[in-house]
């Protein structure tokens, strides 16, 4: 599954909305409430283009199959100039799974959540090779339960030979491309 | 990337979250930050909505 991007210029970003309300209500959910903090700052990442810059840019990306509805959403926010960072860097925070997967049952669950994590992190790496290049690549970890569970991840991920560096720092996982 | 450092990430990706969730078990990843569920306006909600029907 690639990795896509969700605009509001071509109605993408509110099928996703219009859809995981549906699953929502499905759930017998409220949808208003759910993911409220995340989908509040997409919402203003899509609707504002004005904030991209020549050192700053953002954008909503999703795991979707063909024309199927999003089954993982996040914010890719590529930025030069941070402080001691001379590179440019690409952060990805966010990471949304839908909510069919959120109340789904359990049977097919970690299959789900192991193959979306997968797709978004491997699309992630594809999009620093391109369109938000970067070597340097930090993900969010929105809670201590992240934390707890990227403990887990980086181990692994430091086998990957394409990898410089896999690094806990704080409240992010950072990723080194090797060049 | 060349083709096969695309095909050993991707290997590398799917173990890693695997055994992930391995170590820690499914509730415990079903806490993390990637369901809209655990948006605390969301549990807040669900809470008052459950407190009312029970009452």
């Amino acid at each position: 599954m690639p990795l896509v991007q969700l605009l509001s210029s071509d109605g993408s970003y509110d099928r996703m909305k219009i859809g995981w309300r549906e699953q929502c209500e499905a759930a017998g959910e409220d949808f208003e409430f759910w993911a409220q903090v995340n989908l509040n700052v997409m919402d203003q990442i899509v609707a504002d283009r004005s904030a991209a810059t020549a050192h700053s840019r953002s954008g909503v990306y999703a795991v979707q199959k063909g024309d199927d509805l999003p089954e993982t959403i996040c914010l890719a926010n590529w930025v030069r100039g941070l402080p001691g960072q001379p590179e440019p860097v690409l952060r990805v925070r966010l990471v949304t799974m839908s909510p069919a997967i959120d109340f789904g049952t359990a049977a097919e669950a970690k299959s789900l959540y192991v193959g979306n994590l997968a797709e978004l992190f491997f699309g992630i790496i594809e999009l620093s090779q391109g369109v938000m290049a970067a070597n340097e690549i930090k993900f969010h970890l929105g809670s201590p339960e992240d934390y707890n569970f990227f403990r887990f991840v980086t181990p692994e991920l430091s086998k990957f030979s394409g990898f410089s560096r896999v690094e806990m720092k704080g409240t992010w996982l950072y990723i080194t491309v090797a060049p | 990337m060349s083709h096969l450092e695309k095909t050993e990430l991707k290997a590398v990706l799917w173990n890693a979250f695997a055994a992930a969730i391995d170590a820690i078990g499914i509730d415990a990843f079903k806490r993390t930050s990637f369901f809209g569920s655990n948006d605390p306006a969301f549990k807040a909600a669900k809470s008052a909505k459950d407190m009312k029907q029970a009452a």
